[in-house]
């Protein structure tokens, strides 16, 4: 690949890039990260659902279960062993450069609120739709 | 925040192509024609016009021509098509679209330290090597992205700059095989909230930085 526009080593601006990692653009390149993921979870003893590749579930010592899925780069653990769960991210965190984010609040666009005293999961996509209708009237109004 | 005039570098894209061949043939009879026109490959003409554009988008007029022979350009104003007027483009935040472009921009050296921090992480991972082009082959080229981050308190933007490689030019079965990448599917999300809820779970969510730099090429 060509050096950076702007950051070419100087003295060396005839050389190329030899690329020994995927980058962003590459075609390749989304899926080597899920192989690379999907081998890292091989090793943590995770087991990839049949019916959803990108759906993982262990079982934990306590015979509960813990279960993760990836959407690119956005996972969402899901599990009652906390024990369990910290590992898993832990160990995430030490392989991957990771953001914890915490308790889910936000995936793919829809805001999580949860009432545990009901046991229900609220899934709302108003703030997705009123960002991108207000920006939609602007540059319309604009032009 | 930003001026106009970047949106009408999109339009020119668009136009560019497809008009300018067609009139230089109809309305130049006069005019002698070049005696091989037609060997312009497509893909070396793709190549030019990618190439151009990138170094055009701050001084369109005077960018130039990458073909051997002069090419006479058609003085028509361009106008993008009827139908293309119902279209907004939405990702479009006014950043600028190409390294020269940020350079000129005011905010400059926020964009510098975003490409700095860039090339940190991409010098940290080991992403490449500095070597010698091999004869008979190309390098791929790569540009940098620009992207204001909006915070939820919705305060002064993040710069992020991101260098990305122009996969489109890179060749089925010699640059890359397989691509194919899964995710998630909707109706396996929707089981897993409601086992969730309903078993009273924890809920966890983490994300990856800088995902798409960890993949190991061959």
């Amino acid at each position: 690949m060509e050096q950076p526009k702007g950051y070419e080593v100087s003295g060396k601006e005839h050389l190329v890039c030899k690329l020994k990692k995927s980058l962003y653009g590459l075609k390749q390149s989304p899926r080597l990260w899920y192989q690379k993921f999907d081998a890292f979870m091989k090793t943590q003893g995770c087991t990839r659902s049949n019916e959803d590749p990108c759906l993982y579930t262990k079982k934990c010592s306590d015979e509960s279960s813990i279960a993760l899925i990836l959407y690119v780069d956005d996972m969402l653990i899901v599990g009652k062993n906390k024990d369990e769960l910290s590992l898993l991210k832990k160990n995430l965190s030490q392989t991957f450069d990771m953001k914890d984010l915490g308790d889910a609040k936000h995936i793919l666009g829809m805001r999580i609120t949860r009432d545990r005293s009901k046991r229900c999961i609220y899934l709302s996509q108003a703030e997705y739709i009123s960002k991108y209708s207000r920006d939609l009237i602007w540059r319309m109004q604009s032009r | 925040m930003h001026k106009q005039p970047i949106k009408e570098v999109e339009v020119r894209k668009v136009v560019f192509q497809d008009v300018t061949p067609s009139i230089s043939v109809q309305k130049n009879n006069s005019t002698p024609m070049p005696n091989n026109p037609t060997n312009v490959h497509p893909y070396e003409d793709a190549q030019n016009e990618d190439t151009q554009n990138d170094d055009a988008c701050v001084q369109p007029e005077n960018s130039p021509t990458s073909v051997q022979q002069p090419v006479r350009r058609s003085t028509r104003v361009s106008r993008p098509p009827a139908k293309l007027t119902d279209y907004v483009m939405l990702t479009d935040a006014g950043e600028p679209s190409c390294y020269k472009e940020a350079m000129l921009a005011s905010d400059h050296a926020k964009w510098e330290h975003a490409m700095q921090s860039e090339l940190d992480s991409i010098y940290k991972n080991g992403t490449w090597d500095l070597l010698p082009l091999p004869k008979n082959r190309k390098a791929l080229p790569c540009k940098w992205v620009y992207k204001y981050k909006y915070t939820s308190d919705k305060t002064s933007p993040k710069y992020k700059a991101r260098l990305v490689a122009k996969g489109f030019k890179q060749e089925h079965g010699v640059d890359f095989d397989e691509i194919f990448s899964p995710v998630v599917k909707m109706t396996t999300l929707h089981m897993l909230l409601a086992l969730d809820a309903n078993q009273d779970l924890e809920l966890v969510q983490m994300d990856v930085k800088t995902v798409f730099i960890h993949g190991d090429l061959k």
